[in-house]
């Protein structure tokens, strides 16, 4: 495969990867991916660098993304829920093989690590391990879905994602794309962005119950329904 | 001031890097927000994933406020009191034995791409100024200009290179 062939050369030093593609449209690699990749990169002394900024901390239906292969990578990138939305923290882990490498004075910056960030990100760890919200992913993003898949209309392409990571990809209707449907859902009481032309992510806050998914998806469909 | 109003002066004063929807919100709560009209929203962005936790979730808040009035900023020219609680309760969570802080996740990829090729030179033993970063055809990581380097994406970065 490619990634063997550019894995094989002695001058790689790692593979960057989000274990799903969520800026890109929510495309998430086939069964076994991430676990093959993580082998290969083993096999030939290469660093498997997972960016999980917007895939981990629970979003995905496990802690991290990787988790779902049982791949721990060697540099793991945090960011976005690691402070719920409240002050701008995200962070790099790895073992001291790796961290120890950069030496005083060779790397920082001046907010990075402050008492609010350290407090917040606490706080907001806490929420996502005491109140399960890994498992509340998994539960509703199957309900969502299940009940977008089955749902008749022409304008769906199709239905993708993991835990509470999902995109459907529409079809342009009359002109009309991905960006003019999030505008009508707006008026319809629901708020979602556009990725790319043809592409809505729905990602809510994990702390959605089941009864407010299925009003949610009721405005979806409702709004859909309007567009053609 | 009307919702037409809040947008066009984020249109006359601010850089229009952005495109957001017409909506201006006033306040969040849990998985609502609200917009200057009052009219109340299912998010279904949470910032990116951000607000995994929902909007102004009551501990969050607490621990904001408590830390905001008692010491917010000593740079890393100092220890501080709370940053090793949180470095041994993170590393601890996720079983790694280090951990470093940075504040946006761009910057946390530009401390994974530092790191990787540390390695690569110290550890893996590669001759200077050679080491590779491969990475993915679709990737998003941020808007540095490294990470935009990497980009597949035209919208990404054309015109920022040199």
């Amino acid at each position: 495969m490619a990634l063997e062939r550019e894995l094989q050369h002695s001058n790689t030093a790692g593979f960057l990867v989000e274990p799903i593609q969520a800026e890109a449209g929510v495309y998430v690699p086939g069964d076994g991916y991430l676990k093959k990749a993580a082998e290969l990169c083993k096999k030939y002394n290469v660093l498997f660098v997972a960016d999980e900024v917007q895939t981990g901390l629970c979003r995905t239906g496990k802690m991290l993304a990787c988790d779902h292969e049982g791949v721990r990578p060697d540099i793991l990138v945090l960011g976005k829920a690691i402070s719920g939305g409240m002050f701008p923290v995200s962070c790099v882990l790895a073992d001291d093989e790796i961290m120890l490498t950069i030496k005083p004075g060779e790397h920082g910056s001046t907010y990075g690590g402050n008492p609010i960030a350290a407090k917040v990100s606490i706080a907001a760890m806490n929420v996502l391990i005491d109140e399960k919200l890994a498992e509340n992913a998994t539960r509703i993003g199957k309900i969502f879905r299940d009940e977008m898949k089955a749902f008749k209309t022409p304008l769906i392409e199709e239905v993708r994602g993991k835990g509470l990571l999902n995109a459907i990809q529409i079809k342009t209707f009359e002109g009309k794309k991905a960006w003019d449907l999030c505008l009508l859902m707006k008026e319809n009481g629901i708020l979602a962005k556009p990725t790319h032309e043809h592409t809505i992510r729905f990602t809510p806050p994990l702390i959605i119950t089941e009864a407010q998914m299925r009003e949610a998806i009721g405005l979806i469909q409702k709004s859909m329904t309007e567009f053609i | 001031m009307e919702t037409r109003d809040y947008i066009e002066r984020e249109n006359r004063y601010g850089a229009h890097n952005y495109h957001p929807l017409p909506v201006v919100l006033e306040r969040g709560e849990g998985i609502f927000v609200w917009d200057v009209e009052g009219k109340r929203y299912f998010d279904f962005l949470a910032a990116y994933s951000a607000v995994n936790q929902g909007h102004c979730h009551p501990k969050i808040v607490k621990a904001l406020i408590e830390q905001a009035g008692k010491l917010a900023l000593t740079s890393r020219a100092f220890y501080n009191n709370v940053l090793g609680e949180w470095e041994e309760f993170m590393t601890q969570q996720l079983g790694y034995d280090k951990i470093l802080p940075m504040n946006s996740g761009a910057e946390a990829d530009e401390t994974a791409l530092k790191l990787t090729r540390k390695w690569g030179y110290k550890v893996k033993g590669i001759s200077k100024n050679e080491a590779r970063i491969v990475v993915c055809n679709g990737n998003f990581h941020g808007r540095t200009i490294t990470i935009v380097s990497m980009s597949s994406d035209p919208e990404s970065y054309n015109d920022y290179g040199a």
